[in-house]
């Protein structure tokens, strides 16, 4: 089966490890410069009608990305199902809304407390539940994130279910101004941000931490055996997960300058959650094209009207059962496939 | 292989070459074909009902305003924007809207979190907005010039509820509810205000409550004479029924969001006897007549309808008196006024209708009966 | 907080918390039943829940005539009405359950996909089926017609006992036993609980595994079809939405119980109704949901699988 189909991320990793190091750097300058580019094409294949080109690179697009690959930590490489993401989302976007409003803290100063209370929540939620396994531990998650959006409805302190509004903007930055009529800076600083993510989290996998997630997705016990301290790592996925989300929220607030509890709803976690599964857990790059397809489609189809989002949900079960692996599945090593395929069937399999 | 290649170089090629710097449209560049009325609200997900409701108000108004005068130079569709109520979703639309030069008036946006994010680029984009039911009283700050409401902000209502329920009965004492939504806050804290030592008793029932057991209980043990219901109709139904299911018989109070006769036909008898206050009209009460010809054109009235048919029907007048880029448009409404179904549509600086009543309503023998101007 | 309020009306409170939780019991079988059996949660059982409520409807005004305006019906008329009602949302529940496996399940579960992906395409099952139903509803929340005159039959230590509530409590605790008998005593539900055990095994020793799956997700449908009529009837009205709001309720019971045991999961159900009630009553209906996931997470830490343990099999002890 393998043999026959023609497997991009193969090809594009082989691609990759045979490039002498001038073509890696090249190749890697002109992707970052097209991404940065991006806000300046006008192309009528990918354009967005009933909705703002620039405006959607920034929210849902770049912003599904950054979270995917956040969530990724979590889900891909460290095999822990988390249904509750958006609440970190939701810790950083009310951080830089609290603060902004309340106190004279601009956007830089906020962002590292955002990006802190983000992973203190991770760290307070993390530490008694992750001794949960699979399925426990979804609904244990899925429970947080709605807590978070139910007490930030009923807190009036921070607005209730009126939510905050006046969130101020960063301030101008290399002659770029903040406003909310122009989404280009703000795209361009969450691409700064997601490019020094992807940077971080390559580093991560190739070193310690990242071999230690590889081992307890594919065995806990087993890992645990080993002598890594499994609870740790665990825990330090969770969190490094929940600040990719904080540094998000906190980015997202200053941009749509207000916000209400309930865009982050269940619904929002669920969605980052098909990203993540649906360009190939695991694979940095599926990841990333996951969440562009994912986010973009809506936008793309919205002269649909009504039957938009129903298509939406048709399109993601005919996808999932077509390519049951992602877009782009993470490669698998050889001559350990044939085990694998028995412990996934056997439902003891990568996530359980 | 190769020729996976050589497509993918193609195709790369292909998009490369569509592919064009952008030019930034200039603001407010003339349109060049029929104009456009737009409409902003949730049309797909939970929070479907009441953008479906507003819209097909414009719709209609569309429609007649057409029939009325054939040779107007307005696009018979509506430009429909889907907000989905959510910020989120509402923030890259904006911008499109904006850009669109066509469309010269938008109705909407229909709720207060997703007005606060489009606003300000409504207003860069000299768009005029009137909504038909954003009531978060903040709003004028977010569009100032351009915002303008139909609908009167909680601040008049909710003291006008409370007035009907006192007058009705007065030694009233009041319990409240409210579905957790931005509106039912809102509406509820001034109820409270007004109502001060008469409130006995206070519970939040989220939206997508089934069970009420918990709340009558309380309700009961309160020995409230009147219980003040903040929210929508679909959940003001569900708990009236249950209220009476359960053997209680107080008087049953809610403001606009219930207003729909949705409501009655939900609740059925359990209906009966709940006093209902509005700044508006229900759509089949102010013109029953009008109310069938929707009907039969296809649209259903609810909540809101009449309030977007008033909205859509100024910016049309506005186009009629010969006004058709968004500057002149948005003079006319804010200087101009407009006789509608639900009252007179007068702004005042903040955008705000001024000399509107806040009316009173009575479920009898299943319809909405007007009761007239709370004093 | 308002302990005496919890004091006063206990007794109505745990009526009114039994008689909600019975629809909980009855949604989470589905939920158990499955992840028994493939270990994945079915994230679209809620939309099976929602059809239900729907099939009743239909079976109400199309077959059996009931307009909404109707006086509540008596006599055998009634009893007729409200069978074939409980009949047309079960089947209308079990078929749908059956079309979501066919549809999201089968072809990923041959091809060795991932739990994940099952999510995943369970979700947008759920997604297109909210969606085909708003759509066709227009949004709009639909009543059902009053069939059964509510009436208090007695009144308990200040509870009053209401009709309606004791036939749920009563038909969901029936439905329970039969399903329970059937999953113990028959040879489909022996199928069923040897695949839960060791689906390699089960498939050695003859069992038809394909048979066995549309099995498993038809009984739980029909148990969400109970459901969906129990709480048609006592709430009467139905929308796109109800499943969402259900579903998560359910599904929380369910791992509460033991996610995968039957038993947990009618204790979860029931459980979790009257915590919802008592919590509602005592901290604001605002905060039912937030009580109920910490005690649930309380309950976890204590207990990682549940409070009964996760296996069909060891229900059956």
């Amino acid at each position: 089966m393998s043999k026959v189909t023609f497997n991009l991320r193969d090809k594009g990793a082989q691609f990759w490890d045979k490039s002498p190091r001038w073509r890696r750097v090249l190749l890697s300058v002109i992707f970052i410069a097209i991404c940065y580019a991006l806000p300046f094409l006008n192309n009528p294949i990918l354009n967005t009608p009933g909705s703002d080109f620039q405006s959607v690179l920034f929210y849902p697009v770049g912003m599904y990305v950054m979270m995917a690959i956040g969530l990724n930590i979590v889900v891909g490489k460290s095999g822990l199902l988390d249904l509750g993401y958006v609440a970190f989302f939701a810790i950083g976007a009310y951080t830089m809304a609290v603060l902004g409003t309340k106190t004279s803290l601009n956007f830089w100063e906020i962002l590292p407390i955002g990006v802190g209370l983000a992973m203190l929540s991770g760290v307070l939620l993390g530490t008694p539940t992750l001794r949960l396994r699979g399925d426990y531990l979804a609904i244990v998650t899925m429970g947080f994130g709605e807590i978070v959006r139910i007490v930030a409805v009923n807190t009036s302190a921070i607005g209730g279910s009126r939510g905050i509004a006046g969130i101020p903007t960063p301030p101008p930055a290399f002659k770029a101004k903040f406003t909310i009529l122009d989404p280009k800076p703000y795209y361009w600083l969450l691409l700064t941000f997601t490019l020094l993510i992807i940077w971080m989290v390559r580093r991560l996998a190739a070193r310690r931490p990242g071999r230690a997630w590889d081992a307890i997705r594919q065995d806990d016990d087993v890992a645990q055996l080993m002598g890594i301290n499994t609870r740790r790592s665990k825990v330090w996925a969770f969190v490094l997960g929940a600040a990719v989300a904080g540094v998000g929220g906190v980015i997202y607030a200053s941009q749509i300058l207000s916000i209400v509890p309930d865009q982050f709803n269940l619904n929002v976690s669920i969605l980052i959650l098909a990203c993540v599964v649906f360009g190939g857990i695991g694979n940095l790059w599926g990841v990333i094209v996951g969440a562009v397809i994912l986010a973009f489609t809506p936008e793309r189809i919205r002269f649909l009207s009504q039957p938009r989002i129903l298509v939406f949900g048709m399109a993601l079960v005919i996808m999932m059962n077509l390519r049951p692996d992602g877009m782009l599945p993470k490669k698998k090593r050889e001559h350990l496939e044939a085990d694998w395929d028995h412990v996934e069937e056997s439902g003891e399999g990568e996530i359980k | 292989m190769k020729k996976t290649r050589l497509v993918s170089l193609v195709a790369a090629l292909g998009l490369a070459t569509a592919s064009v710097v952008a030019v930034a449209p200039a603001a407010n560049a003339a349109c060049s074909g029929k104009l456009k009325i737009a409409y902003q609200g949730p049309l797909t997900g939970g929070e479907a009902a009441l953008g479906i409701n507003e819209l097909n108000g414009v719709k209609f108004a569309l429609k007649k305003f057409l029939a009325a005068n054939p040779k107007a130079n307005v696009d018979p569709v509506v430009y429909e924007v889907d907000d989905q109520g959510d910020p989120a979703v509402a923030a890259p639309i904006a911008p499109k809207v904006a850009a669109e030069e066509c469309v010269v008036a938008l109705v909407g946006p229909a709720y207060s979190g997703a007005s606060k994010v489009s606003l300000p680029v409504y207003l860069s984009a000299g768009l005029a907005v009137i909504t038909p039911s954003a009531t978060n009283p903040t709003l004028p700050t977010f569009g100032k010039g351009i915002f303008h409401r139909a609908v009167l902000t909680d601040d008049y209502q909710g003291p006008a509820a409370a007035r009907l329920i006192v007058q009705n009965n007065k030694k009233a004492t009041v319990f409240l509810v409210n579905d957790a939504s931005d509106y039912a806050v809102g509406l509820q804290k001034t109820v409270d205000i007004t109502l001060a030592g008469r409130v006995v008793g206070k519970d939040v029932t989220p939206t997508g409550t089934t069970d009420f057991s918990a709340t009558i209980a309380k309700i009961k043990k309160s020995k409230a004479t009147a219980v003040f219901y903040s929210g929508y109709f679909s959940q003001a139904a569900v708990f009236v029924k249950q209220l009476r299911d359960s053997g209680s018989k107080i008087v049953f109070a809610s403001g606009d969001g219930t207003l729909d006769n949705q409501f009655v036909k939900l609740a059925r008898k359990a209906a009966e006897g709940a006093l209902l206050t509005a700044p508006a009209i229900p759509f089949e009460t102010a013109s029953p007549a009008l109310a069938k010809e929707m009907v039969a054109a296809g649209w259903t009235p609810g909540v809101y309808t009449t309030e977007a048919f008033d909205s859509a029907n100024f910016f049309l007048e506005a186009i009629k008196a010969g006004n058709t880029d968004r500057a002149s448009i948005n003079k006319y409404v804010s200087t101009k006024s407009s006789k509608g179904l639900s009252k007179t549509l007068k702004f005042d600086a903040d955008g705000e209708v001024s000399g509107a009543d806040v009316n009173g309503f009575v479920v009898k023998n299943g319809k909405i009966v007007l009761l007239g101007a709370i004093k | 907080m308002d302990f005496a309020l919890l004091r006063d009306a206990f007794w109505g409170l745990t009526f009114d918390g039994l008689a909600l939780g019975a629809i909980y019991a009855l949604i989470s079988l589905g939920y158990t039943l499955v992840y028994g059996v493939l270990r994945l949660i079915n994230f679209a059982h809620s939309e099976v829940f929602m059809i239900g409520t729907f099939g009743a409807l239909v079976a109400a005004s199309g077959i059996m005539g009931v307009k909404v305006e109707d006086d509540p019906r008596t006599g055998g008329s009634m009893i007729l009405t409200l069978v074939v009602c409980l009949i047309a949302a079960m089947l209308a529940s079990a078929f749908t359950a059956v079309a979501v496996e066919f549809v999201a399940y089968r072809r990923l579960r041959k091809r060795g996909a991932t739990k994940l992906a099952t999510l995943i395409s369970a979700i947008g099952v759920s997604i297109s089926l909210v969606e085909f139903f708003r759509i066709i509803t227009h949004s709009l929340p639909r009543e059902f017609p009053r069939i059964m005159e509510k009436s208090f039959l007695f009144h308990f230590a200040g509870a009053d006992i209401r009709n309606d509530k004791v036939i749920v409590i009563v038909a969901a605790g029936l439905m329970m036993v039969a399903l329970d008998q059937f999953i113990s005593k028959s040879r489909l539900g022996k199928g069923i609980r040897a695949v839960s055990m060791d689906e390699n095994t089960a498939t050695l020793m003859g069992v038809n595994i394909n048979r066995v799956i549309t099995v498993t997700f038809f009984a739980g449908g029909l148990m969400a079809g109970a459901a969906a009529f129990f709480y048609i009837l006592t709430y009467e009205n139905t929308s796109f939405k109800v499943g969402f709001f259900l579903g998560i309720s359910a599904f929380t019971a369910a791992v509460l119980g033991g996610i995968g045991n039957l038993r947990g999961a009618l204790f979860g159900g029931f459980v979790l109704g009257l915590m919802e009630t008592y919590t509602s009553a005592v901290f604001g209906t605002a905060w039912k949901a937030v009580i109920s996931f910490i005690i649930l997470v309380l309950v976890l830490l204590i207990k990682p699988t549940g409070l009964f343990g996760e296996s069909i099999t060891q229900a059956r002890v």
